[in-house]
C-alpha cells in the first residue's frame, strides 16, 4: 500500500491544486473554468492553479469567478515536452508571467494554427520567475533523470519539483517507490500534484467522449487511450489524505506560497509614440478637437455642444483615456490620406470629441447626444469604439497596423467558437458510434425555435425508444453537458489590442489560420475584464460601393462630391423611398423595411433614423411599430405624463425606440444616475442569459411610482424594455447608418446609372442578386448592354448613349472566369477589338475560358450567335504551332448549326451568368399558354383589398422571421417586378412539395392592401416548375429560410 | 429485327428487401440513399415513398422533411450486385445469351431465341412469365443494338416490337440528357444546339469527330449498332454458395426460414441447370461480430426439390440452438453429382497423419463439438472479463491484429469464470487499490477496487470491493 | 573406467540407469531447461524431450503455473491446455510474453476422450507442449501417453492432486510440490537420481512481490 500517513491535525490541512486542465484546452478539460473555481471553494481548497495545454485562454474566466472569494488563484500552463516528460510551468510574480507569455508564444508560432511545438532547451533558459513542476516520462533511465535535474536546478534552482500523481493504477506503488528513489538521488523534493481533467467524477463520460471526439473515433475503438477510471476530478481533503504521504503533501502548499502573482496587475499601457515630444497626450488631444471644431462647425459652435464638448475633454483627462482617442485618430487620418471610406459607429457615435476628430459623422446637432452612454465614471470601463471602412480596402489598415506598431505590439482579438446544438449532437453521436445519417434526421426533428419544449423532449417524442437504450441516454445527456464547450480558437472579426512595449508581456499571440493575421488567446469579453483597450476594425460594403459612386460621378459628370457634402433633405430622394422604391438602398432595401416605407413616409433625416431602427425584433416584440405608426399619421393623440418623459421622447413621438431613450427615461423618470442607466443598458443587452433585469425591475418601477408615474405606464415601459432585449438599436448607431442610407438613396435619385453600375461591381454585398439589380434598374430605364469581348472590361462600366449613360455588362459576371488570365488578354485588345476566335486563343486564351465566352454569348461580334461560336470555337487548333503562328487557314466550312430559340438563349444566360438582359422566363411562359387569368405583380395595385386573384413567379426567396410565428414570406418574381406572399403554416403542410421544392410558384390567395404595401395571402400552392422545365430554363437558386 | 433486349430494375436492391419483409413493411414509405458528390441522394424508392412526392436524386435532408415518417437505409452495391447475379440464374433458363449490366440491368439477345420459343413475342412472353415469381418493378425494352435498348430502358420509354424503325423514332425524339453520354460531353452538345439525340445522329460524323473527339464517334457506332462493345455474357457457377443479408436481425431460426426458403429456390434453380442433386447442405447464420454458426445438413438420399430440402433442413435447425442474433443467412451445396449416380461408394476417410494446427482444431471440433476447442482472446477494455475472454476457436488466419495494444498490466494468471464472494477477514490485502470504473457506454458498467491478496494457504489471489461486497476474481498461480 | 562393451552400448541407448550421476552423454539426448537453476540440476538438466512428468499439487493456485511459465515462454508451436481448472487468462499471460495465438484451450469432461484429445495432440506437429490437469491416470494410460510424447519428442505435464498410493508411473518425473512462504517442490522419482527431500524452488519472481504486513 502507498504510504499513507495522516498529517498531525487533518482539520486544518487546506489542500491546493496544482494541475487543472480547463475546457480551455480544446477537447482535453471536461469542465469549465468557473466549475473548478467553486468546487474548490466548496472544498476550502486555499490554492488553485490554472494550468491548460500551452495557453492561458481560460484564466481570466477562473478570475472572474474567484474575484474576492477566499481563493488564491495561480496562473500556470502545462507542456508536453518530447523526452523529458509533462512539465508544469507557475506564475510567481508579475515577469514571471511575462516569461510565460513569452515562451506559449514561441511555442505556438512554431506550429500550426491548434498545435505547438516545445523542447527541453525551451525549459533550460530564462523562466527564473517561475516554478516548475516536472513529472519524467515513465521511459526516462536514472541516469538520464540525473542529468535533467542537474540542467533544470541550473535555470529554476530550487523553485523545481518532481509531481507525483496518483490515481489508483496497477503502478501506483512502482511509481511510488520510484519517485521516492528519483527524489534521493536527484535531490529534488516531490509535491502531490493530481492530474484534474474535471471538477467532479460524473463528468468521466464527457471527458471520455471528448477524447473520442478529438482521435476521431467512437468511444468503444479508442479504450486505451481512456482513463481506466474517474480519479481525474477534484479531490476533497481527506481524499487527498488517504492518497498520498503528508510531507508530499505539505510541499505542494510551500509551491502555492511562493506563487503571488494576480491578474488584475496587468496595466495597460498605451503607445506613447503618437504624441508629440514636450507635449502632454491630454494637451495633444484638446488642440486636435479645437482644430476638428473649426473645420466641422465652420460658423462655431452651439453653446450647449460646447459645454458638452468641455465636459467631455475633461472626464477624457480624469480617467486617462486621451492614448485610445489618439490611436483611433491615427488610424482615421491614415484612412483619410489613403481616400479610404470609413465611419465610426458605436457608443463613440454619442461623442462630440470623436465627431470634431473626425472619427464618427453624427452631428451633435441632429441628434439628441448622450455622453454617459459613451464614458460614465462609476463605470470605468473603456469606451467601445468600431469603425468600418471599405471591405475590398479593409486589408490595407490592417496591414498599416502591423506595419505601424509591428507584430509584437498589435494583434487581432479571439473568438471562441462554442458547441451549439448541431455540431454538438454530431460530434457526441460519432463518439457514441451513430452514424452520419442517423444524427442528420435526429436533428430535423427538433425545432430550435420552439422555446417551451426543450430540445431533448422534442427528441424523445420525435424519435421513440431514443431514451430507452444506455446510449440513447447517453447522448441526450452529453449533448446537453458539452453546450457551450470552447472547440477552437478563432480571430474576432476586426477587434485590434494595440500595446505600447511588447504585447506578449501581456497575452500569449498564436497563429491565426488566414496567413500573416496573429491573434491572441483572449476574447473580447476577457479584454473588457482586464481593462483592455480594443479598436474594431470592420468592414462594410455599402462604403466600397459608395466610393465607386462618388468615382463615376466625378468621371462621367465632373462633379466631385464627398460623403459630407452631398445636399442635404432632398425631398425627391425622401419621395422615392416612401414610394418603397428602394432596391438597393442601404439598410432599408430589406422586405420588411419596404412593407414598412410606405406606412412611415419618411421625410427628414431622423424620420429615417427611426425607419432604421423600427424594424427589428427590440422595437416589434416591445410591440412599440403600431403605437408610433398610428401617432405619426394623426390616427392616436400623443400624450406624455411628464415634462420630463415629453423632452425624452418628443422625437419619437412619445414611443420609447431607441436604448438611449430608455437610459434617459430611467434618469429621468425612475431617478436612475448615469452610471446606473448604463448598467440597465448592458443588463438589457444580455437579459436572456443572464437575468440580470429582475433587480432592476423593482428600481425602476419604485423610482416612477415616487415620482408620480401612474403603475401601469411604469409596468408598460418595463415591458418595453425587456422587448428591448439585445436588439434594442442605439440612436447613435442608427444615425451612423441612416448617414449612408441617405447618400445612397440620392445617388440612387439622381444618378441612377452610376448608383446600378457601382453596386453590380462590389456584389457580393446586400440583399439582392446580380439579377434583380439589374432587373431593376431596367425599370429605372437606365440602358443595360450585354456582354462583348469586343469592348467589356472586367468591371462593369458606364458608356455615353442616346439615352443617357448606359451601362457596359463586364466579365466578372461569368461563372469561371479568373480575373488573372483575362486581364492579359484584355490587355493585348486593339482598339477594334479581335479579328478572330483564333487570334483569341493565340493571345492566350484557353480552350475552356474560350467555351465560356461563347456560353455567355459574349462572341456574337466574331462568331454570331451561341451555339455557331461555340461551334466554331470547338474547332479553333487547340495547340498552334509556332511555324504556323499567324496563317489562319479558313476552318472547313460546315453545315450551321440550329439556331438558338430565345429559350435556350435565356437558359444559356442564365447557366452561364446567372443574369439575363432577354426578357423575363415569365414574360415568354406568359405568351405560350397565355398563364390565362394570372396577374402581374404590377397589376395588383389596382386590385381590391380582399379580391381573389392568381399570380406566378419565379422564388427569389423564403423567410421564416422568428418574430411571426409560423409565418412564411415567399418572394415571387415576374417580368414586371417582386411580389410578397404569406403563406400560414397550416397553407404550407397542406401544399408540402411546392411550398419547399417549387421553382416556379402559382399562388392562389387574397389580395391585402395596407398603406400602399401589398401582399397575396396564400390559399393554394401548386409547383409550375414542370412548365420551366419544358422551356429548357432553371431559374437560379432562391436564397431560402435565412 | 432488334435482336436485343433490355430488362431495367430501377429498384432491384429495395424491392428485393421489401420481397423478404412481411407486407405490412411496404406501406411503409422507404428508400434508400448513397453518397453522390458529398450529398447523400436517394437513389430507389418504394412506391409508398414515391406517392409522399418523394423523387429519386433527390437530397435527404429534403426529403425527410417532405415525408417525416420516412425510413432511410444506406444503399449497398455488393448485396444488389449479388441480387443481380441470382436474377440472371433464374432467367438463364429461359435465354442462352444474357449480360449482366450493373447496377441493375440484364441485356438479352433475343435472335437466337425466337424459335425456340415460336417467335419474338412468345421470348417476350417467356420473360414475364419468368418474372412473375419475382416481385420486381421492371421495363423491358427492345432495340438493334444493346445501347438503343438500354437508353430507351433508361428514358423510362420502352419500346417492344420486332421492328427497327420504331425503336429508331423512340430514339431519335430521347433530349440529349438521356443520350447516356458523360454530364460535361452533354453540356456541350447542348451548347451547340444540338439538344436531341436525334439531331445530334443527323451531324456528319467528320464534323463531330474533329469537334467532340473519337469517345464520341465510339458511342455513336455503337449506337447504331455497328459495332457491339465487348461483353462478359453470364455462365451459371458450378458451384453454389449464395448468402442473403436480413433487413432486421432475427433472433430466433423460425424467423429464418422466410429467406430459407428463398434461398433453397435459387438452389433448385442451380441443380435444375446442371441436371445435378446433392448429397448435403451447409447452412451458415452469421453474426455481427463476424462469428457464424454453422449446420451441416446431411441427406440420406442425393435430392434436388426445393421442399425436400426446406423440410430436412428445419429439422436440422429445429435441434440447433442461436446463441446470437442472425444478421445474414448462406447456403452452400455439397458434393453435387450427377442425377443418374447409382450407389456411392462409402470409403472411409483415412487419418492422414500432415496437418498442421488447424487440421487438429478441426478433428478435435469434429469429435468433441466445436464449442469444446478454445482459444484466448484479447479485447480494448478496461473491464477484465471483457479484457481478457476464452472464444471457440476462429479458424481466421491469425487474430485480425488490434492496431492499439493494451497496455502492459500486471495480471493473474487465471480468471474465473465466475467472480466468487468470499471472506474479507480470511485474505491479506498486499497491493492495490486498482480502481477500475468504466463501460459506462455499455449496459454493465463497473465500480470495483481490485487488490493483490495472500489467503491462508499463502496463496495469492486477485479480490475486488465493489458495492455489493468482496469477490475472488482470479489467481496468481 | 571403462565398462564391457556391451554394458557401453545399453549405455549408450539410456536403458541402464545408473544411480545418482547423469551419464554425461545423455547431453546428446535435449534438455529444456526448466528455467528454474536449482530444479534443473536436481533433473540431471531440466525437463528431458520427449517425457511426460507428473506434478502433484496439495492443492490448486499455489504455484504449478508459474512453475512451467519459463517453458511456455520458450515453446516455438502450439500448447494444449487440456482441462485447466479455470480460465487462463490472457493479459496475465501476455504479461510474461507467452504467445497467445499459440495456445489451445480444451474442456472434455469424459476422461477417454480427454486422452483420446491428450494423444491426438501429442501426435501431431504442431503442438509442442502439453498440459493436462487430471484427477488419477492409471498406469497403462500413463504408458501410452509416454510412448506418445517419447516417439514425437514432445513434453507433456499431468497435474494432479496428490497421490496417495504408491504404485510406479511411467512417468519421467514425478514432482510433489507444497505452498509455505515458497514454494516446495519434491522429487518423489526422476529419470538421473533418487527423489530428493523437499527444496524451495524461486517461481515467486514470476508473481507479484510478498509482502510482511505486521
Amino acid at each position: 500500500m502507498v504510504g499513507s500517513a495522516k498529517l498531525t491535525s487533518p482539520a486544518d490541512y487546506a489542500p491546493v491544486a496544482l494541475h487543472c486542465v480547463t475546457n480551455y484546452s480544446f477537447l482535453r478539460g471536461a469542465s469549465h473554468p468557473h466549475e473548478f473555481v467553486e468546487q474548490a471553494l466548496a472544498y476550502g481548497y486555499q490554492a488553485l492553479a490554472i494550468t491548460d495545454e500551452c495557453s492561458v485562454a481560460g484564466v481570466v474566466r477562473a478570475y472572474v469567478a474567484a474575484r474576492e472569494r477566499p481563493l488564491q488563484l495561480i496562473v500556470g500552463s502545462k507542456f508536453r515536452v518530447p523526452k523529458l516528460g509533462t512539465v508544469i510551468v507557475l506564475v510567481r510574480n508579475r515577469q514571471g508571467y511575462a516569461q510565460l507569455c513569452q515562451l506559449i508564444t514561441q511555442a505556438r508560432q512554431r506550429a500550426h494554427k491548434g498545435n505547438y511545438a516545445v523542447t527541453e532547451e525551451d525549459f533550460l533558459q530564462p523562466l527564473s520567475h517561475c516554478s516548475l513542476l516536472w513529472r519524467p516520462a515513465p521511459e526516462l533511465s536514472l541516469e538520464q533523470c540525473q542529468q535533467y535535474a542537474k540542467q533544470l536546478k541550473g535555470s529554476f534552482g530550487d523553485y523545481l519539483w518532481l509531481a507525483y500523481s496518483r490515481h489508483f493504477h496497477a503502478d501506483d506503488a512502482e511509481r511510488y517507490q520510484r519517485y521516492r528513489h528519483l527524489s534521493d538521488s536527484c535531490q529534488l523534493p516531490v509535491a502531490a500534484v493530481c492530474e484534474v481533467y474535471y471538477h467532479h467524477p460524473q463528468r468521466q463520460a464527457l471527458h471520455d467522449v471528448l477524447t473520442g471526439i478529438r482521435l476521431r473515433q467512437p468511444v468503444s475503438q479508442v479504450v486505451t487511450e481512456l482513463p481506466q477510471n474517474q480519479e481525474h476530478y477534484l479531490r476533497s481533503a481527506e481524499q487527498l489524505q488517504q492518497c498520498y504521504p503528508a510531507d508530499w503533501l505539505s510541499q505542494s502548499c510551500v509551491i502555492a506560497q511562493q506563487c503571488h502573482f494576480c491578474l488584475g496587475e496587468l496595466k495597460y499601457e498605451y503607445p506613447t509614440e503618437l504624441v508629440p515630444a514636450g507635449m502632454t497626450a491630454t494637451e495633444h488631444l484638446r488642440n486636435l478637437t479645437y482644430a476638428g471644431a473649426r473645420q466641422r462647425f465652420p460658423q462655431g459652435m452651439q453653446t450647449q455642444v460646447k459645454e458638452k464638448l468641455e465636459k467631455e475633454l475633461q472626464l477624457i483627462a480624469q480617467l486617462k483615456y486621451e492614448y485610445f482617442f489618439l490611436t483611433i485618430h491615427d488610424l482615421v487620418q491614415f484612412a483619410r490620406q489613403r481616400g479610404i471610406l470609413y465611419q465610426g459607429r458605436g457608443s463613440a457615435a454619442n461623442s462630440v470629441v470623436c465627431y470634431c476628430l473626425h472619427i464618427t459623422a453624427v452631428n451633435p446637432e441632429q441628434i439628441d447626444v448622450l455622453f454617459e452612454r459613451f464614458i460614465s465614471a462609476e463605470r470605468d470601463e473603456p469606451p467601445d469604439i468600431d469603425v468600418d471602412f471599405e471591405h475590398e480596402r479593409r486589408e490595407e489598415v490592417i496591414q498599416y497596423i502591423y506595419q505601424k506598431y509591428g507584430r509584437q505590439r498589435a494583434a487581432l482579438a479571439a473568438t471562441v467558437i462554442r458547441y451549439r446544438l448541431r455540431s454538438a449532437l454530431r460530434d457526441v453521436g460519432k463518439a457514441l458510434g451513430y452514424h452520419e445519417h442517423e444524427l442528420q434526421h435526429y436533428l430535423q426533428q427538433v425545432d430550435r425555435r420552439d422555446q417551451h419544449r426543450s430540445w431533448q423532449q422534442q427528441l424523445i417524442e420525435q424519435v421513440p425508444g431514443l431514451d430507452l437504450t444506455q446510449r440513447g441516454r447517453c447522448l441526450l445527456q452529453l449533448t446537453q453537458e458539452i453546450l457551450g464547450f470552447p472547440r477552437h480558437l478563432s480571430q474576432h472579426v476586426g477587434g485590434f489590442v494595440i500595446a505600447a512595449t511588447k504585447l506578449t508581456e501581456l497575452v500569449p499571440i498564436e497563429q491565426a489560420n488566414m496567413p500573416e493575421r496573429t491573434v491572441i488567446q483572449w476574447d473580447k469579453d476577457d479584454l473588457e475584464t482586464l481593462h483592455l483597450i480594443k479598436v474594431d476594425v470592420l468592414a462594410l460594403g455599402m462604403l466600397t460601393a459608395l466610393r465607386k459612386m462618388l468615382q463615376l460621378i466625378a468621371i462621367h459628370y465632373q462633379r466631385c462630391l464627398t460623403l459630407a457634402d452631398i445636399p442635404q433633405e432632398d425631398a425627391n430622394v425622401y419621395r422615392m423611398l416612401q414610394q418603397a422604391d428602394a432596391v438597393g438602398v442601404f439598410q432599408v432595401e430589406s422586405r420588411a423595411q419596404m412593407s414598412m416605407l410606405p406606412r412611415l413616409r419618411p421625410q427628414t433625416f431622423y424620420d429615417l433614423v427611426v425607419q432604421i431602427a423600427i424594424v427589428r425584433p427590440g422595437p416589434i416584440q416591445g410591440d412599440m411599430v403600431h403605437p408610433y405608426l398610428r401617432r405619426r399619421a394623426g390616427l392616436e393623440a400623443i400624450t406624455y405624463p411628464s415634462d420630463e418623459v415629453r423632452q425624452v421622447l418628443e422625437r419619437t413621438l412619445g414611443v420609447p425606440i431607441f436604448q438611449e431613450q430608455v437610459i434617459k427615461l430611467a434618469m429621468v423618470a425612475a431617478g436612475f444616475s448615469g452610471g446606473e442607466a448604463d448598467q440597465l443598458r448592458r443588463a438589457m443587452a444580455t437579459w436572456k442569459s443572464t437575468g440580470q433585469l429582475q433587480q432592476f425591475e423593482q428600481k425602476l418601477i419604485q423610482g416612477m411610482l415616487q415620482r408620480g408615474y401612474q403603475l401601469e405606464f411604469a409596468q408598460q415601459i418595463y415591458a418595453q424594455i425587456c422587448g428591448f432585449g439585445e436588439y434594442g438599436f442605439p440612436e447613435s448607431h442608427s444615425a451612423s447608418f441612416a448617414n449612408l442610407a441617405y447618400a445612397s438613396a440620392w445617388v440612387k435619385y439622381y444618378y441612377p446609372a452610376v448608383f446600378y453600375c457601382a453596386l453590380l461591381n462590389s456584389l457580393p454585398m446586400g440583399f439582392y442578386s446580380a439579377n434583380q439589380l439589374l432587373q431593376d434598374a431596367r425599370r429605372h430605364h437606365v440602358p443595360v448592354l450585354p456582354i462583348d469581348i469586343q469592348v467589356s472590361q472586367w468591371d462593369h462600366f458606364l458608356e455615353p448613349g442616346e439615352r443617357g449613360l448606359q451601362i457596359r455588362l463586364g466579365l466578372r459576371l461569368i461563372k469561371g472566369l479568373s480575373q488573372g488570365s483575362m486581364a492579359q488578354v484584355l490587355a493585348q485588345r486593339s482598339a477594334i477589338g479581335f479579328a478572330s476566335l483564333q487570334q483569341l486563343r493565340e493571345v492566350g486564351l484557353s480552350a475552356a475560358d474560350l467555351r465560356r465566352l461563347a456560353a455567355a454569348d459574349a462572341l456574337h461580334a466574331l462568331a454570331g450567335n451561341r451555339h455557331q461560336s461555340q461551334w466554331d470555337s470547338l474547332a479553333v487548333q487547340t495547340e498552334q504551332l509556332p511555324l504556323f503562328q499567324g496563317i489562319h487557314e479558313q476552318p472547313v466550312p460546315s453545315q450551321p448549326v440550329p439556331l438558338p430559340t430565345e429559350a435556350q438563349d435565356i437558359a444559356g444566360d442564365y447557366r452561364a451568368m446567372a443574369v439575363s438582359l432577354r426578357r423575363h422566363p415569365l414574360a415568354l411562359l406568359r405568351e405560350r399558354h397565355g398563364l390565362r387569368g394570372y396577374k402581374l405583380a404590377s397589376e395588383l395595385a389596382y386590385c381590391r383589398p380582399g379580391q381573389w386573384v392568381q399570380v406566378a413567379g419565379l422564388v427569389t426567396g423564403r423567410q421564416r422571421p422568428s418574430t411571426a410565428s409560423g409565418v412564411t414570406f415567399i418572394t415571387l418574381e415576374d417580368e414586371s417586378g417582386f411580389m410578397n406572399v404569406v403563406v400560414w403554416a397550416s397553407t404550407a403542410a397542406v401544399h408540402r412539395s411546392a411550398y419547399l421544392t417549387a421553382q416556379l410558384l402559382k399562388v392562389k390567395g387574397k389580395v391585402e392592401i395596407e398603406a400602399g404595401v401589398i401582399h397575396v395571402v396564400a390559399g393554394i400552392l401548386i409547383d409550375g416548375t414542370a412548365q420551366l422545365a419544358e422551356l429548357g430554363v432553371s431559374a437560379n437558386r432562391s436564397r431560402d429560410f435565412h | 429485327m432488334n435482336a436485343w433486349l433490355y430488362l431495367h430494375f430501377p429498384h432491384l436492391l429495395l424491392d428485393y428487401q421489401q420481397a423478404l419483409q412481411p407486407p405490412e413493411a411496404a406501406v411503409v414509405p422507404t428508400a434508400l440513399i448513397q453518397t453522390r458528390a458529398r450529398q447523400q441522394q436517394v437513389v430507389q424508392a418504394n412506391l409508398a415513398a414515391l406517392q409522399q412526392g418523394i423523387r429519386l436524386g433527390m437530397a435527404d435532408v429534403l426529403a425527410s422533411t417532405m415525408c417525416p415518417q420516412l425510413q432511410l437505409r444506406p444503399y449497398q452495391e455488393a448485396q444488389e450486385h449479388r441480387v443481380l447475379t441470382q436474377l440472371a440464374q433464374v432467367l438463364y433458363q429461359d435465354i442462352g445469351h444474357l449480360v449482366l449490366t450493373p447496377p441493375h440491368g440484364l441485356i438479352c439477345e433475343v435472335r437466337s431465341m425466337v424459335q425456340l420459343h415460336r417467335g419474338f413475342h412468345g421470348v417476350v412472353q417467356r420473360l414475364h412469365q419468368r418474372l412473375q415469381q419475382w416481385p420486381l418493378r421492371y421495363l423491358l425494352s427492345s432495340g438493334y443494338s444493346p445501347l438503343a435498348a438500354q437508353l430507351l430502358g433508361w428514358a423510362g420509354c420502352p419500346v417492344v416490337s420486332e421492328h427497327a424503325t420504331e425503336v429508331k423514332q423512340a430514339l431519335w425524339r430521347l433530349p440529349i440528357e438521356c443520350s447516356g453520354l458523360p454530364a460535361e460531353q452533354i453540356a456541350k452538345l447542348r451548347d451547340v444546339g444540338l439538344v436531341t439525340v436525334g439531331a445530334l445522329l443527323q451531324r456528319p460524323r467528320a464534323e463531330l469527330g474533329e469537334r467532340f473527339g473519337g469517345a464520341l464517334l465510339h458511342y455513336l457506332a455503337a449506337l447504331t449498332g455497328e459495332l457491339i462493345p465487348p461483353q462478359s455474357p453470364y455462365h451459371p457457377p458450378d458451384r453454389f454458395d449464395e448468402k442473403i443479408e436480413l433487413v432486421a436481425e432475427a433472433q430466433s431460426w423460425p424467423q429464418v426460414m422466410f429467406p430459407l426458403k428463398r434461398l433453397l429456390q435459387q438452389v433448385e434453380g442451380f441443380l435444375e441447370s446442371h441436371q445435378w442433386s446433392t448429397r448435403g447442405l451447409l447452412i451458415r447464420a452469421h453474426h455481427r461480430d463476424g462469428s457464424t454458426t454453422q449446420i451441416k445438413v446431411r441427406l440420406a438420399r442425393p435430392t434436388w426439390q426445393q421442399g425436400e430440402l426446406l423440410q430436412l433442413s428445419q429439422l436440422h435447425l429445429a435441434r440447433q440452438q442461436l446463441a446470437q442474433p442472425v444478421l445474414a443467412l448462406s447456403v452452400r451445396v455439397l458434393q453435387p453429382e450427377p442425377r443418374q449416380a447409382v450407389a456411392t461408394s462409402l470409403i472411409a476417410q483415412p487419418a492422414t497423419k500432415t496437418d498442421e494446427l488447424t487440421g487438429l482444431i478441426g478433428r478435435l471440433q469434429a469429435r468433441l463439438g466445436e464449442h469444446k476447442v478454445q482459444q484466448l482472446h484479447t479485447a480494448m477494455d478496461w473491464r477484465p472479463e471483457y479484457q481478457g475472454q476464452l472464444q471457440p476457436w476462429q479458424a481466421t488466419a491469425g487474430q485480425p491484429q488490434v492496431t492499439q495494444r493494451m497496455p502492459r498490466l500486471r495480471r493473474p494468471y487465471w480468471l474465473l469464470a465466475q467472480a466468487q464472494p468470499i471472506l474479507r477477514q480470511q485474505w491479506q490485502l498486499q497491493w492495490g487499490p486498482e480502481r477500475i470504473v468504466s463501460g459506462w457506454w455499455q449496459a454493465d458498467t463497473i465500480q470495483r477496487d481490485y487488490y493483490i491478496a495472500v489467503d491462508r494457504q499463502y496463496r495469492q489471489g486477485w479480490i475486488y470491493h465493489c458495492s455489493d461486497g468482496w469477490f475472488l476474481h482470479g489467481w496468481f498461480s | 573406467m571403462a565398462f564391457p562393451a556391451q554394458v557401453e552400448a545399453l549405455m549408450q541407448k539410456g536403458w541402464l540407469w545408473q544411480g545418482q550421476v547423469a551419464p554425461p552423454q545423455q547431453t546428446k539426448q535435449q534438455f529444456i531447461s526448466s528455467g528454474w537453476p536449482e530444479l534443473d540440476e536436481q533433473l540431471g538438466g531440466g525437463w528431458l524431450q520427449g517425457s511426460i512428468n507428473e506434478l502433484q499439487i496439495q492443492q490448486p493456485f499455489i504455484g504449478e503455473l508459474a512453475l512451467l511459465i519459463p517453458v511456455l515462454q520458450r515453446v516455438q508451436a502450439a500448447t494444449l491446455w487440456l482441462n485447466p481448472p479455470q480460465q487462463p487468462y490472457a493479459p496475465g499471460l501476455s504479461y510474461q510474453q507467452v504467445d497467445l495465438a499459440q495456445q489451445v484451450v480444451v474442456q472434455e469432461a469424459d476422461p477417454k476422450l480427454a486422452l483420446w484429445a491428450a494423444e491426438q495432440a501429442l501426435l501431431s506437429d504442431s503442438v509442442q507442449l502439453l498440459l493436462m490437469w487430471h484427477p488419477h491416470l492409471s498406469a497403462v494410460q500413463v504408458r501410452r501417453l509416454q510412448q506418445a510424447a517419447h516417439a514425437q519428442q514432445k513434453l507433456a505435464f499431468v497435474i494432479t492432486p496428490w497421490q496417495s498410493s504408491e504404485e510406479a508411473r511411467a512417468y519421467v518425473n514425478r514432482l510433489q510440490l507444497s505452498r509455505t512462504e515458497q514454494l516446495q517442490v519434491r522429487l518423489l522419482k526422476r529419470r538421473f537420481g533418487w527423489p530428493l527431500p523437499p527444496f524451495p524452488c524461486s517461481v515467486d519472481k514470476l508473481l507479484p512481490r510478498r509482502r510482511r504486513i505486521v
